[in-house]
């Protein structure tokens, strides 16, 4: 009796290894942390700068969705403003994948982004599109300026982040602007006395 | 009596139908003769069932913004260093990118329609997804579990916005055509593809230690 208990339990111990619980999440092994070295202000920064990205995005894709109308029909500018979402998203996800290369977003994923919505799905004229642009753009250039500050900041300096922020960001952001701001006067004089005419000359030639 | 209401009925239904023929030319008529244009526009391109239709697009439209940004979440989780699986990295990054060339594609196809975007309203149809997100912090197996109902989500919506342009009163062959040409055949093989992913692992990862073989899943994923 006692060794048939004996070898049903070996038995058991047996099928349990041959065909063990259906294992899905492997643990994480141990390793040494000290290498992670983002602080939490220039963390928490990363991921506002993250969304303001993503929220510009969605406002040009909504400028690039007004001009592609029927009704509006400048497929010059629509074009222009597809694109410009899709760069913001670009920036976005290069932010993001930073954050993983420094050791981070190894939780707390689900959050990072919430899927915005838009301040204005309408403009008055090409002109008006453009302004709004530009504003965009120099309010994302100023929280990249505020970000950088921060992970500058005493007591821990984040060079290499603050040297990419500056290299590659404000870089971009800085071109862009002076791109828009050229584009706005050009349309803006072939508008005052032509209006709608400068308007449609403007937008084949973009 | 009867009969003359009916015939009454149809006769007015036509002259509505012909009302919507001749919008542009009646609305060019009256700006010319009247000699002030002051509307935004004077024409437009709708025609067929774009006004049963229309509705459903947006929501597809915010439906593929949204699963989107939960896939560059999804690769973003396994591109950490704990995670660190580039396969699966890959295949949501994939998924990411496309579903936002998609909305593009869409807002494309809708303005050119006539119609036009709603980013901020979700209406609520079979072509809508929640907003919700779920938790992204998933291991693989239940990873491509939640990628395969996403991509089944995205297929019933596709094959809604088809169900409406066949079966609503006005018809509207040309979105239904759309729809099969850009979506629906995608979809299906996406479908089909997550689906034998996610048996393949299952059936590897049924050993006492399924690390090596997520590892050799991964790896094979990688060079899809």
């Amino acid at each position: 009796m006692v060794k048939l208990i004996a070898s049903l339990l070996v038995l058991a111990v047996v099928a349990q290894q041959a065909y063990g619980d259906f294992k899905c999440s492997l643990e994480v092994p141990e390793i040494p942390k000290g290498w992670m070295d983002l602080k939490d202000g220039c963390l928490n920064g990363m991921r506002h700068q993250i969304q303001e990205e993503i929220n510009a995005s969605y406002q040009y894709l909504a400028m690039a969705a007004y001009f592609a109308r029927d009704t509006v029909n400048r497929q010059g500018f629509a074009e222009n403003f597809f694109k410009a979402a899709k760069e913001e998203r670009e920036h976005g996800s290069k932010l993001v994948e930073y954050l993983s290369m420094r050791g981070q977003l190894t939780d707390s994923v689900s959050n990072l982004i919430t899927v915005p919505t838009v301040a204005k799905q309408e403009w008055k004229d090409g002109a008006a599109a453009l302004e709004d642009a530009l504003e965009l753009e120099t309010k994302v250039t100023r929280s990249i300026r505020k970000l950088i500050q921060t992970c500058e900041g005493k007591p821990y300096n984040h060079y290499h982040l603050v040297d990419y922020l500056t290299g590659v960001y404000l870089e971009e952001q800085l071109h862009g602007q002076r791109e828009l701001a050229g584009k706005l006067v050009t349309l803006k004089k072939m508008m005052s006395t032509h209006g709608e005419l400068g308007e449609f000359l403007f937008d084949k030639s973009l | 009596m009867k009969l003359l209401v009916a015939f009454a009925l149809i006769a007015s239904l036509g002259a509505l139908a012909q009302a919507e023929e001749e919008y542009c030319h009646n609305s060019v008529v009256t700006a010319c003769s009247s000699s002030t244009f002051s509307g935004n526009s004077i024409c437009n391109a709708r025609f067929a069932g774009i006004e049963h239709v229309e509705p459903e697009v947006q929501a597809y439209i915010n439906s593929q913004l949204t699963k989107s940004y939960e896939y560059l979440l999804l690769a973003t989780h396994f591109n950490s260093y704990q995670k660190n699986r580039p396969g699966f990295q890959k295949l949501y990054q994939g998924l990411s990118d496309r579903s936002f060339d998609d909305s593009i594609a869409l807002i494309k196809q809708i303005t050119k329609r006539g119609g036009i975007v709603d980013f901020n309203t979700r209406h609520e149809s079979a072509a809508s997804v929640s907003t919700q997100r779920p938790t992204l912090e998933v291991d693989e197996l239940h990873s491509l579990a939640l990628a395969l109902d996403n991509e089944k989500q995205l297929a019933t919506g596709a094959t809604h916005i088809h169900t409406r342009a066949i079966h609503a009163t006005e018809r509207d062959p040309e979105m239904a055509h759309y729809m099969e040409e850009e979506y629906l055949g995608k979809q299906a093989d996406s479908v089909r593809k997550l689906s034998g992913y996610a048996n393949d692992l299952a059936k590897l990862m049924k050993v006492p230690d399924p690390s090596l073989s997520i590892y050799l899943f991964d790896e094979y994923l990688q060079k899809q």
